[in-house]
């Protein structure tokens, strides 16, 4: 199966980054969607079907932590996995977040690697 | 709120670049002018913190940033939209170490979006350091009126 990654970051040079590091990982260009925002996040979300989302949390329009809570509210996608990749750190924060049942955490700045080994752990993690 | 000084305002930056971008950069000096191509700030505002930070780079330092970042040669990148990108997504970096730094990680201080600007900003604390001869300054203006 080819794993089907959603890369959510206001930056189009973080999205290029995840992007790269994911393909390095094992995925493949074609099976991995951008969006800007929470917003868009979710009207793909609606639309297509992730194995995982890799999710920045200080967006404009719709943020990360919005984000989640209204991908978990939804029975079609309530289980969907989804990595927080951001410079966020605040413990209550997180806290919030892992009640919500994300799948990972990644704090910026990363090393390129650290976010590739991480990306290719969770794609032989998948069914 | 915790103090920042410049020499920790340095080592959060250079920390920044060499993990993201691998990019080592020296402490700058002010004898010669230096051109800034593009600047970007971001707000930062909580029960422990208030204020704002800025970068402004050269179109040279922001290449060498953007292509380390992309993984592409300096020559493929567009210097303004991905160096500008890149200058946005390091400010929103360093601004989330500094947060940290300044409130610790109990303190609930929310970032602002980084955005462009027309100027440098000015600052109690003022960082140049430089990458082979391009020049990248760092400013924090603290508001300690707003913060208490």
């Amino acid at each position: 199966m080819i794993p089907r990654i959603l890369v959510v970051d206001d930056s189009p040079v973080m999205r290029k980054v995840v992007r790269r590091a994911a393909i390095q990982a094992g995925a493949q260009d074609g099976s991995i969607m951008e969006a800007g925002n929470g917003r868009e996040a979710l009207d793909l979300v609606d639309k297509n079907w992730f194995d995982v989302v890799l999710l920045d949390l200080n967006m404009p329009i719709m943020d990360g932590l919005h984000f989640v809570r209204e991908v978990r509210a939804r029975e079609a996608t309530k289980d969907l996995g989804i990595v927080v990749v951001t410079t966020e750190s605040n413990r209550q924060r997180m806290a919030e977040l892992t009640e919500l049942g994300i799948s990972g955490y990644l704090h910026k700045p990363f090393e390129p690697e650290t976010l590739r080994e991480l990306i290719a752990k969770i794609l032989e993690g998948l069914p | 709120m915790n103090a920042i000084d410049g020499a920790r305002l340095t080592s959060l930056t250079t920390s920044a670049l060499e993990t993201v971008a691998f990019v080592a950069v020296d402490i700058g000096t002010s004898d010669q002018p230096h051109e800034f191509a593009r600047h970007g700030e971001i707000q930062f505002h909580g029960q422990g913190a208030h204020g704002r930070l800025s970068l402004s780079a050269s179109d040279g330092f922001l290449a060498e940033l953007a292509s380390s970042m992309l993984g592409v040669e300096p020559e493929e990148v567009d210097a303004l939209r991905d160096g500008q990108a890149a200058l946005l997504e390091l400010l929103n970096i360093v601004a989330g170490e500094v947060i940290v730094e300044l409130g610790g990680q109990e303190e609930a201080i929310k970032l602002g979006m980084p955005a462009s600007t027309a100027a440098p900003m000015t600052g109690e604390i003022e960082v140049l350091l430089n990458s082979m001869g391009e020049p990248l300054r760092v400013a924090l203006a603290l508001d300690t009126a707003a913060a208490s």
